[in-house]
């Protein structure tokens, strides 16, 4: 089977770009592994809730500048804008809005910054209950990409993705072997570590899927736990129009969006949502670009 | 404030000092055992778990290899909830001395070690974690012991016979008077308060930290703090405790525990000031991969979830000023005899599985000098069980603990009959969080429990549950290990927002 673009990683990142490039009518399919993050998402989302010297952020759209990755935005507001209309249009209820952080209770009692709070799903018992929240937004935006006529290969994982004179020119996947299906561009949307988006061994980082260039060190962590870990930043490394670079040049249709991207540590800045999303957007208005599709 | 006297104030609450307050409280001593943060904070929470048979040292140390299968059988019996009789083998690889296996085999059995030599391919079969490359496996009594059940089953005996005893409490002094020790000053770690405690003799059980004690009367115990380094693995590779036959050496043990397996260890000497924060380094972590998968291959591929490491307190031989010589054997010191200081008796060294023949020596000299003849029965009476017990168990609820299976129930009892106030308590009674998720899951659930409505005492808990975790994350910070620190912190800073 053959697309416009093959997605890998059934995430938000994944998931926001494939409902952006499919309601523009660009054929997608997602193929996802199932080890995304969203799944624990407790019903909330962060733009962006503490700033690089640690205080919480009032007006996250103020502050988004400099900010690792969404300085390689066109328009960071435009796209938080956009971002909140995906998730409307997908049925998600909330309250909140990029101009002003809500704050949330958590679990534990604790008050932090927030960017939008879920409206009407059902409250997990427990933060990593997976048919809490998560599940419920998770099926929401697959139900919405579908509807645009996306294809979900659920549970299956790319593998051997081959790049041939700075092109990808094919995938294999898990279940379907290789071959079975391609497309014109791709999109790296899988995730860090957690989601297996990269993998570690004691002496060096990859990307499993294309061998993409990883940005890392040596020093992974730091001694102090709730400290920034150099970790959280590894990721590929990418052109400022997010294609990702093999051997340090960009291969010319892969783009990588939300986690996977270096330079940014979602704890330390209370991104992860922010990042996923409007990088994903930003990735589709590139492809859409490039390819006038 | 404690205004009353007893007989015995036994300072440290590992498995020495617990064994030691059993003893004396069973021949009828009025005991208080003190120890300044919780149960098994030393050496003996950061051990291998390995009951030895003795054939480790049966070439090497004779005499420590009989002590070893005396308590060996003693142990199986009094503590059958502690130990899990899983056996062991000796292997060796092809790289070792196939001529080391006969001298091993005939010391074995010279110190009453029942050795057997098993061919390759029957050790294979009873053992298929074994590296099939094996030229010779020897079959002996090893097995695997629980550290926390046995210490803690020996501090409930002692307290059902009358002990009491105080934990984040430490021992900052000792009272003494013309050359006496009349007891000490403690000093609540927690909130700084201090206050004298008084007995006739006082124990210095303390491990490495015993010559800070001894220290404190004005005498010399020099010891060397020997660092070793061990790694878990992520679920139970081996049936059996794995030894490499060869001299002690780096890295050459695995013993199987509950869920998990250990692999270890090293020595590398330490400076005092490091005792109570030890790091395993990568190095160390490597050089455990590399030596415990030489003897089961499949190690390789399977998880490392934590890095700890331990002190072995070695005494050196009073004889030898250079400090040199030390002795691995058990020292149980009269200190009138040795320094002429009345009521001070220091006993350290030994192995953890031969904590109860030096709680025995240890409460010879305390009776003697008491004037106290009952005899000593802890080599016959049963220790009680510390888990709930089956009826207990809460029926039809999740469990708290799925890797250790540990109930609502199991972390009531724990909190009313052993005391537990805090997650690393819970940890040290329960062996939640010990299995292969390493508590990521079952903290917030049992610090919930723990702390019901308190919020900020359930943060400052799991706060500290998520630092020590980290510490044993860290040196193997690689692989799903790193997959599984980013989900943690994923849940706890993210989701629930727990920052510094
Ligand atoms: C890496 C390693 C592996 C080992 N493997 C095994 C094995 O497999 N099998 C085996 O049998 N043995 C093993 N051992 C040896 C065993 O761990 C020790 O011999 C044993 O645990 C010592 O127990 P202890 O109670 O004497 O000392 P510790 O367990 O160190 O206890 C001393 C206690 O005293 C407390 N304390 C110190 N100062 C004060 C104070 N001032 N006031 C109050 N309290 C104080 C400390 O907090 C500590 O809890 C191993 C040792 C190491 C290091």
């Amino acid at each position: 089977m053959k697309f416009d673009v093959i997605i890998i990683g059934g995430g938000l990142s994944g998931l926001t770009c494939g409902i952006s490039l499919s309601s523009r009518g660009v054929r997608t399919a997602l193929v996802s592994a199932g080890q995304s993050s969203l799944y624990f998402n407790t019903g909330s989302f962060d733009l962006l809730g503490w700033d690089a010297a640690g205080k919480p952020v009032s007006e996250p759209l103020k502050a988004l500048e400099g900010i690792p990755v969404y300085r390689l935005l066109s328009g960071a507001g435009e796209l938080a804008g956009r971002a909140e209309k995906l998730l409307r249009d997908a049925g998600l209820e909330f309250e909140g809005s990029a101009e002003s952080n809500s704050y949330r209770t958590t679990p534990l009692g604790i008050r932090r910054p927030c960017w939008l709070v879920l409206k009407n799903v059902p409250q997990a018992v427990l933060p990593w209950d997976k048919s809490g929240p998560g599940l419920h937004i998770q099926q929401a935006l697959v139900r919405r990409f579908r509807s645009l006529g996306g294809l979900v290969l659920v549970g299956d994982a790319a593998r051997d993705g081959k790049i041939e004179n700075g092109r990808v020119t094919g995938i294999s996947t898990e279940k379907l072997g290789s071959g079975a299906i391609s497309a014109s561009r791709y999109v790296l949307a899988s995730g860090s570590f957690m989601n297996r988006g990269l993998v570690s061994t004691a002496e060096e980082v990859h990307e499993p899927v294309f061998g993409s260039d990883v940005v890392s060190a040596p020093v992974r962590t730091d001694l102090d736990v709730f400290a920034p870990q150099p970790y959280m930043g590894f990721g590929v490394a990418t052109d400022a129009s997010f294609r990702v670079l093999k051997d340090g040049s960009p291969v010319s249709n892969l783009y990588a969006a939300g986690q996977i991207l270096a330079g940014n540590d979602p704890i330390k800045y209370g991104n992860a949502e922010g990042v996923q999303m409007l990088s994903a957007l930003q990735v589709a208005d590139n492809i859409i670009k490039e390819a006038a599709l | 404030m404690n205004h009353r006297e007893y007989d015995v104030l036994i300072i440290g609450g590992g498995i020495t000092g617990a064994g030691t307050a059993r003893d004396c409280a069973r021949r009828g001593l009025s005991v208080l055992l003190v120890e300044k943060a919780d149960f098994c904070n030393g050496a003996t929470g950061r051990n291998h778990g390995l009951l030895h048979s003795g054939a480790r040292y049966a070439v090497t140390d004779p005499v420590s290899a009989r002590e070893c299968i005396e308590e060996n059988r003693i142990l199986r019996r009094i503590a059958p909830h502690c130990v899990d009789p899983t056996d062991g083998f000796f292997v060796t690889l092809p790289e070792d001395d196939i001529t080391y296996v006969h001298k091993f085999v005939q010391a074995c059995r010279a110190a009453g070690i029942d050795a057997e030599q098993v061919d390759t391919g029957r050790a294979l079969e009873m053992e298929p974690s074994l590296n099939p490359d094996i030229t010779a496996a020897v079959k002996v009594p090893d097995a695997s012991v629980d550290p926390f059940r046995l210490t803690l089953s020996n501090v409930l005996d002692a307290e059902m016979h009358g002990a009491e005893t105080l934990i984040w409490h430490e021992a900052v002094s000792l009272v003494t008077e013309g050359g006496r020790v009349l007891g000490a000053r403690l000093r609540d770690v927690r909130t700084g308060e201090e206050k004298e405690v008084r007995a006739a003799v006082t124990v210095n059980a303390s491990g490495i930290w015993g010559q800070a004690i001894a220290a404190m009367a004005g005498t010399q115990i020099r010891m060397l703090a020997a660092k070793g380094a061990l790694l878990v693995f992520g679920h139970r590779v081996n049936r059996m405790v794995v030894n490499r036959c060869r001299k002690p050496s780096d890295g050459d043990i695995i013993v199987p525990g509950e869920v998990v397996c250990v692999a270890g260890t090293t020595s590398s000497k330490v400076p005092f000031e490091e005792v109570d924060n030890l790091r395993v380094t990568p190095e160390e972590a490597a050089l455990l991969l590399r030596e415990s998968s030489a003897l089961m291959p499949s190690l390789l591929n399977t998880r490392v979830i934590r890095a700890y490491a331990g002190v072995r307190p070695l005494v050196a031989a009073d004889d030898d000023p250079t400090g040199r010589k030390t002795s691995r054997g058990i020292v149980c010191l009269d200190h009138a005899v040795r320094d002429g200081i009345e009521g001070l008796v220091s006993i350290t060294g030994g192995k953890m599985m031969t904590y109860r023949r030096m709680a025995e020596e240890a409460a010879d000299v305390v009776c003697a000098k008491l004037g106290n003849t009952a005899k000593c029965d802890t080599a016959s009476a049963h220790l009680p069980l510390v888990e709930a017990v089956e009826e207990q168990r809460t029926k039809g609820e999740p469990l708290i603990c799925e890797c250790e299976e540990i109930d609502r129930a199991g972390v009531r009892h724990a909190v009313e009959t052993l005391g537990a106030r805090s997650l690393g308590e819970l940890r040290r009674r329960t062996r939640l969080g010990m299995g292969t998720c390493q508590g990521q899951l079952c903290a917030y659930r049992a610090a919930r429990i723990l702390h019901g409505d308190d919020a900020e005492a359930m943060q400052d808990d799991l706060r500290r549950f998520l630092s020590e975790r980290w510490k044993g994350m860290r040196p193997i910070a690689w692989g799903d290990t790193l997959a599984e620190a980013q989900f943690t912190a994923y849940i706890y800073q993210n989701l629930l927002g727990l920052r510094k």
